[in-house]
């Protein structure tokens, strides 16, 4: 059953020294026979193995685990494939491709699903399962990150206790873990966050915007709703499954698909602190309804955010125009502008407020503000008095960051306000 | 069922081992020695097909295709990369680098993100600062001394995994000297505003190569340590004074394009778009008078690199001069730009066929007596390297 009557010759690198021997090649029974001159070696057709075809079209086999090549010239293969059909078939190779491909697509697909839904989904339950003390804990080094980079306001002690006051009677209708620790900083924007562990930052820009205390009632009980709801901690947890995870998939690189691939997770954090800002709303409006507070107050004041979003990013675009008005100052700046603009700002606002009103036209109120006239007035002056230092050594840092990460636009926000407001 | 224990002959068993090679027509002289000639026959045409496959499939894999992709690369280049007429091979798979990988992350990056995780948790508010300050360091020494352990590793991997006439290359050493070295080297070049780096380049250079070997044959060093990085220190000069002087050369442009904006005393607390754009431009002047000057330099290396290297009886020579040198960097430069990085294997490409076109040896070797390298290398590689974002090298 052996011997083909046509010689198929190649060549021969034995794996063991250098030399390249010319050799022919024939089938025997279960074994390929290599001889060359002084050289004869048999390899097992079942263990032979197809190595990637040469750029001329030599085919390459070897025996696993061996070192030796055998080379096949391209004109001797026709009649090799004769005697090894199956090895030598020519869309092996790309089979092999469409499998590992579509292997690896799936793989990438799964660990894609897993990062957009089944993250999401478990960062809830799995905030609710973190021990208080160890959110409490987190919650102090975040609240020592924002204390390095921004200014604490002199507080009086009527309006912290005038905020302390607001916060408990939150706290009394919520079920939070945690109590709310309110306090104000001095910051070139408008903005109100919840740090885990029951700290609440409001800006002092946030606090010019406001007309009354039920406002700022308002604005506690969405971020009391945060914490009491542990968005933030989900959150966390969310960012740090997809840290880990994105950079299983992606590795250290920097290259063009790497990048691809982190906008897109950046992208989808975005989506869902949206979701978590609607169900505060929705909380916010229960806490406020239980605690007497005016549940109109937030719509009131999104409502009012809403033409100052606008104003900003009519001034943004009008500032891109001309060549000495202030601009973005980079790509990445005026990229966060735009995000910022799509997916918090314009149609957000507008949405929450309209969901907000509807919602609190079904709540009853006893008409009592939230503060009395005079703790009101010492809130408002808050960060007018002054502002508390924060460690000097590290002020010129926050500052260099600071003017790194503000957003764009913020310029005008706060000329706007100064304007406005005094 | 795999019928191991088949019948004999399943390894390469010469007939008359023992015996010398038959009297062929030659020289009966003891050794046949003969010199090598380089040769790349890599193409644009043969490339592109590679580069484009990787590009979809490692948007459609979420990148994960990389190590299967870059091993494409290497195989064509490889392959297409002859000497004597006879071409290299390498012997690497996608799988090797994608476990490595796996293993590097779970091994390595896992246990630095927990740690840093139960840092936060774990140390009291008070005394984190101090904590983070006091750790900032050992921890930086830490990840310079991984850096040099990847780039090790990943040598080592990368030569295993080349073979010409089916001997393998191989790298001996120590991984865990070598990253010293680049520390040690590393500090010495900042001590020495930048004067001792061609000195730490070469002497890392040698470092590698002398425990580098074909088969089993060693590399030597033709050049120890006296004047190992002389002959560089002209075109360092030059390198290094256009770096000076172009740093002076970009405040004077950025100050006439700015200035305009600086005499009508409206100085914006943040730049305008337009002072944003002329920073660019002066820092492309900046970029280009550096870089043109900095080509001299560049091609001395690679003299120099190849020509302090011995084998056998071989030395070897590689004719790299700064414009041919400058114009492979530009127009590398220009592909990975317009192709948004995914033209690299083309880019990467122009470079290795520029050099194997150049590499020339002296002298002669006898090729038939290499025997095999007996250290296979590392089952797995790169992923360290991989970890570190310098994986993608050729």
């Amino acid at each position: 059953m052996s011997s083909d009557p046509s010689v198929i010759t190649g060549t021969f690198a034995d794996g063991d020294t250098a030399a390249i021997h010319a050799v022919t090649i024939a089938v025997e029974g279960r074994r390929l026979a290599i001889t060359g001159e002084a050289l004869r070696v048999y390899w097992r057709i079942r263990r032979l193995k197809r190595l990637p075809d040469r750029p001329d079209g030599a085919v390459v086999l070897t025996e696993r685990g061996s070192d030796a090549r055998l080379s096949i010239e391209p004109d001797s293969v026709a009649s090799l494939r004769a005697l090894l059909p199956k090895l030598l078939d020519p869309g092996q190779a790309r089979r092999g491709t469409w499998i590992l491909g579509g292997t690896l697509t799936a793989t990438a697909a799964g660990i894609a699903g897993f990062l957009f839904f089944g993250l999401p989904a478990l960062s809830h339950p799995l905030a609710h399962a973190i021990p208080v003390d160890v959110e409490y804990r987190l919650g102090e080094r975040s609240n020592q990150f924002v204390a390095w980079f921004t200014d604490e306001c002199e507080t009086t002690d009527t309006a912290q206790a005038a905020l302390d006051e607001l916060a408990g009677r939150l706290h009394a209708v919520s079920d939070s873990p945690f109590e709310f620790r309110p306090r104000i900083v001095d910051a070139h924007f408008p903005n109100a966050f919840a740090l885990p562990g029951g700290h609440i930052v409001i800006t002092d820009e946030l606090i010019d915007e406001m007309k009354s205390p039920d406002e700022l009632a308002g604005v506690l009980a969405h971020e009391a709703a945060h914490i009491a709801h542990r968005h933030v901690m989900a959150a966390q947890l969310r960012e740090m499954g997809f840290g880990v995870l994105l950079e299983f998939l992606i590795g250290g690189g920097s290259g063009a698909g790497q990048e691809l691939a982190r906008t897109g997770a950046t992208l989808e954090s975005l989506r869902h602190s949206r979701g978590a800002e609607a169900e505060a709303d929705a909380y916010a409006l229960q806490y406020l309804h239980t605690a007497d507070l005016n549940p109109h107050a937030l719509a009131d004041f999104f409502e009012r955010m809403q033409v100052v979003f606008e104003d900003m990013e009519a001034d943004t675009e009008a500032g891109n125009d001309g060549d000495d008005a202030t601009a973005p100052p980079d790509s990445g700046t005026r990229a966060e502008a735009w995000l910022r603009a799509v997916l918090r700002t314009h149609p957000d606002t507008a949405r929450r407020a309209a969901r907000a009103r509807a919602a609190a036209a079904a709540l009853d109120w006893s008409g009592e503000p939230a503060l009395e006239d005079t703790q009101w007035a010492a809130l408002d002056a808050v960060c007018e008095a002054g502002v508390s230092r924060s460690d000097t050594a590290v002020e010129q840092m926050r500052d260099r960051i600071q003017d790194a990460v503000r957003p764009a636009g913020t310029e005008e926000a706060e000329n706007g306000a100064d304007a406005a407001g005094h | 069922m795999t019928d191991e224990t088949g019948e004999a002959g399943t390894s390469a068993v010469p007939e008359d081992a023992g015996t010398p090679p038959q009297p062929l027509p030659d020289t009966a002289g003891a050794r046949r020695g003969e010199s090598l000639v380089f040769a790349s026959s890599a193409t644009w045409g043969g490339i592109a097909p590679i580069t484009l496959l990787n590009a979809l499939l490692n948007i459609v894999t979420l990148t994960l295709w990389r190590f299967w992709g870059r091993t494409r690369v290497r195989r064509y280049l490889w392959s297409t990369t002859t000497i004597n007429g006879i071409p290299l091979e390498y012997t690497g798979t996608g799988w090797e680098l994608f476990r490595s990988f796996i293993f590097v992350m779970i091994a390595i990056f896992l246990p630095v993100y927990a740690l840093f995780f139960a840092g936060q948790l774990l140390l009291p508010p008070e005394h984190f600062m101090l904590v983070f300050g006091v750790a900032y360091i050992p921890f930086l020494l830490f990840f310079y001394w991984l850096l040099g352990i990847a780039m090790w590793v990943a040598r080592r991997y990368r030569l295993s995994r080349t073979t010409w006439r089916s001997i393998r290359l191989g790298q001996a050493g120590s991984a865990n000297g070598y990253a010293w070295a680049t520390i040690g080297y590393a500090l010495l070049s900042i001590i020495t505003l930048g004067w001792y780096s061609p000195a730490a380049e070469m002497r890392l250079t040698r470092r590698l190569w002398r425990e580098t070997f074909y088969g089993d044959r060693q590399f030597t060093i033709l050049q120890e340590d006296e004047g190992l990085a002389g002959p560089l220190y002209p075109a360092f000069a030059l390198a290094w004074f256009s770096g000076v002087i172009g740093y002076i050369a970009f405040v004077v442009v950025y100050m006439a394009l700015i200035w305009p904006d600086l005499a009508s005393g409206e100085v914006p607390a943040t730049p305008t778009l337009m002072m944003i754009v002329k920073m660019y431009a002066a820092l492309f002047v900046f970029f280009a008078v550096v870089g043109l000057f900095s080509l001299p330099y560049a091609a001395a290396l690679l003299r120099r690199k190849a020509e302090i290297l011995g084998l056998d009886d071989l030395d070897f020579r590689l004719r790299a001069g700064f414009l041919s040198l400058g114009w492979v960097y530009v127009v590398n430069l220009l592909i990975i730009v317009f192709t948004l990085g995914f033209g690299l294997p083309i880019a990467q490409m122009r470079l290795w066929r520029y050099v194997f076109n150049r590499l020339e040896a002296n002298g002669e070797i006898d090729i038939e007596t290499i025997r095999q390298n007996a250290d296979r290398g590392p089952k797995s590689g790169e992923g360290l390297a991989d970890a570190f974002d310098i994986g993608n090298v050729i």
